[in-house]
């Protein structure tokens, strides 16, 4: 069998003749912070409800830990700890009571309570109703509840939402912890790529129901190598001419564009240009930002 | 299983006005039955000459009427603040995310309605005892008829129990679940009067007392229904517990 802990194939959700989610094969490595990646209503909540058992999907498979989703629920939902849009809270409750009457339906002893209030930092607020919680406080109690029996797999939909800067900031190193502390598996999903850049391992990129990227981290960052903007006259010949000295060029946006940005190669390009003939009126480093990156994988640029 | 998830409800219900509707029922009977004896005593008395029995019966058929508005209004209110905690704070998704079976969800918050309300009939029980003592209703206390008439009224209303939870889950805007707990219960009234609809689940809370007037010789009798009526309820009502515990937990979208 394979060693994904979640893995989908040809996932599709439909709304009447809406396709929210079109075949999307998902593959979540064990140990992987993986961020899933989207613009607002790319249908990364849909699918994780449908990770969830939440929503049924259209057609398509889910395994999760090689079992499969739709008969075997309830044996997955074991070890999966989850926190889906909006937290999920009782205001009449205190932090304590809202947690322990999750703890009475899962079996998990008390002492376990007060421990997943010290990973979320909220045994001093335990004891106020969860109504009168700053929504940085219920968020981090949602996340207290997804980790109460100690899950494989911790699912967190954009679990940063309205937090402030320092909330984000605490929930961010929390999530970076997990793998590492508790050999947990995390699936976090987002719509900032500043966000999934700072804690996730393997990326995947959602837009209009599709998957358009998936891969490491690392692989993302490679599309971001700078390369050497040429502006001058008469791109085609200048192409040719370049080509003749052994420097490879593209053509795009009426600029060359090479990835030889060494000085000397540099250098050499503009002493040969203008040896030439040619007008060089710009020579320029561009390195794209991963922001940018991802407006071009999913094509927002032009819209926004 | 259950067992944990009652527990959990339980809980869950601390500090909601659950505890106050467990009390409606049998404090609107006493003050309803306060005001009758209070101001229009020689009617009463009238009444129990005409119909050849004692006070206590008639107490027994006249808070009959006044209960079967109040049961099902109190089933209504406890089913719509059972749902509503977890309609509240978004709770469903998590709830429904936990290993548990999904029927199971729903049977620990009916149980917990059902408990609810039986406890409800408790407290009528001390209720007309206090009501008795203090008018001063005749030393012949009519135990087992006080006992049956204060928890057999409550047992008879177990589908409506069943429906209002369904309603007031499935639907989160209350509004509407209350306003159909409101007009079917005084529709209730109505077909516990005819022969025919008096079957109809809506009827027995009317129809679930002890006592019960023979129209044809104005007497009160022993009501021969009751048995049945019961045996209706409950059969009924696990029937549609079962079908609807199956809907809920086929629901595709939570």
């Amino acid at each position: 069998m394979t060693n994904y802990v979640v893995e989908t194939e040809q996932l599709t959700k439909k709304y009447k003749e809406q396709t929210i989610v079109n075949k999307i094969h998902l593959k979540v490595k064990e140990g992987d912070i993986y961020g899933f990646l989207g613009p607002n209503g790319a249908g990364k909540t849909t699918t994780i409800r449908m990770l969830l058992g939440l929503a049924t999907p259209t057609s398509g498979n889910i395994c999760v830990f090689d079992l499969p989703l739709q008969t075997r629920r309830i044996d997955i939902s074991k070890h999966v700890g989850s926190l889906v849009e909006s937290p999920s809270y009782y205001g009449h409750l205190t932090g304590y009571e809202n947690l322990a009457s999750l703890a009475r339906i899962l079996q998990v002893p008390q002492q376990r309570i007060e421990e997943v209030l010290e990973i979320v930092r909220l045994s001093e607020v335990a004891n106020r109703l969860v109504k009168n919680y700053s929504l940085g406080m219920k968020q981090r109690l949602g996340i207290a509840a997804a980790l109460l029996f100690k899950p494989k797999l911790l699912i967190l939909d954009e679990p940063t939402n309205g937090l402030d800067p320092s909330g984000i900031q605490e929930i961010r190193e929390l999530i970076k912890e997990l793998p590492v502390k508790y050999g947990m598996t995390v699936i976090v999903s987002s719509h900032l790529l500043s966000e999934i850049d700072q804690m996730a391992t393997q990326v995947g990129i959602i837009n209009k129901g599709q998957l358009l990227f998936q891969d490491s981290i690392e692989m993302l960052r490679k599309k971001s190598e700078p390369s050497l903007k040429i502006g001058t006259d008469n791109l085609e010949e200048a192409k040719k001419f370049l080509q003749q000295k052994g420097i490879v060029t593209t053509l795009k946006e009426g600029y060359l564009w090479t990835p030889s940005i060494a000085k000397e190669a540099v250098s050499t390009i503009n002493y040969e240009l203008i040896s030439a003939g040619y007008d060089v009126f710009e020579l320029t480093y561009y390195k794209p930002s991963l922001e940018q990156i991802f407006l071009e994988i999913t094509g927002k640029e032009k819209s926004l | 299983m259950i067992r944990h998830m009652i527990r959990a409800d339980i809980m869950k219900a601390r500090r909601t006005v659950l505890v106050p509707i467990v009390f409606l029922a049998p404090l609107l009977t006493f003050l309803y039955e306060c005001t009758n004896f209070l101001v229009r005593i020689e009617v009463m008395i009238q009444q129990a000459e005409e119909k050849q029995t004692g006070l206590w019966q008639i107490f027994l058929y006249d808070k009959q009427f006044i209960l079967s508005l109040t049961i099902p209004l109190s089933i209504t209110l406890a089913a719509s603040v059972i749902a509503n905690i977890e309609h509240q704070g978004n709770a469903w998704k998590q709830l429904l995310a936990l290993p548990i079976k999904r029927s199971s969800i729903f049977v620990g918050k009916f149980l917990l309605l059902f408990l609810a309300i039986c406890l409800s009939g408790v407290v009528s029980y001390f209720a007309y005892l206090l009501f008795g003592l203090f008018f001063d209703l005749g030393d012949d206390i009519p135990w087992m008829q006080l006992l049956g008439d204060s928890v057999l009224p409550f047992l008879c209303s177990i589908p409506i129990m069943v429906f209002q939870l369904y309603l007031s889950i499935s639907i989160k805007n209350q509004s509407f679940a209350i306003l159909t707990g409101a007009l079917s219960s005084m529709a209730g009234l109505f077909f516990a009067l005819s022969p025919l609809t008096k079957w109809i689940p809506w009827a027995y809370p009317l129809n679930g007392s002890t006592v019960r007037l023979n129209y044809r010789t104005q007497h009160l009798i022993l009501n021969p229904d009751l048995m049945y009526i019961l045996i209706c309820s409950f059969v009924i009502g696990i029937f549609l517990l079962i079908v609807v515990a199956w809907l809920f937990a086929r629901k595709e979208e939570v």
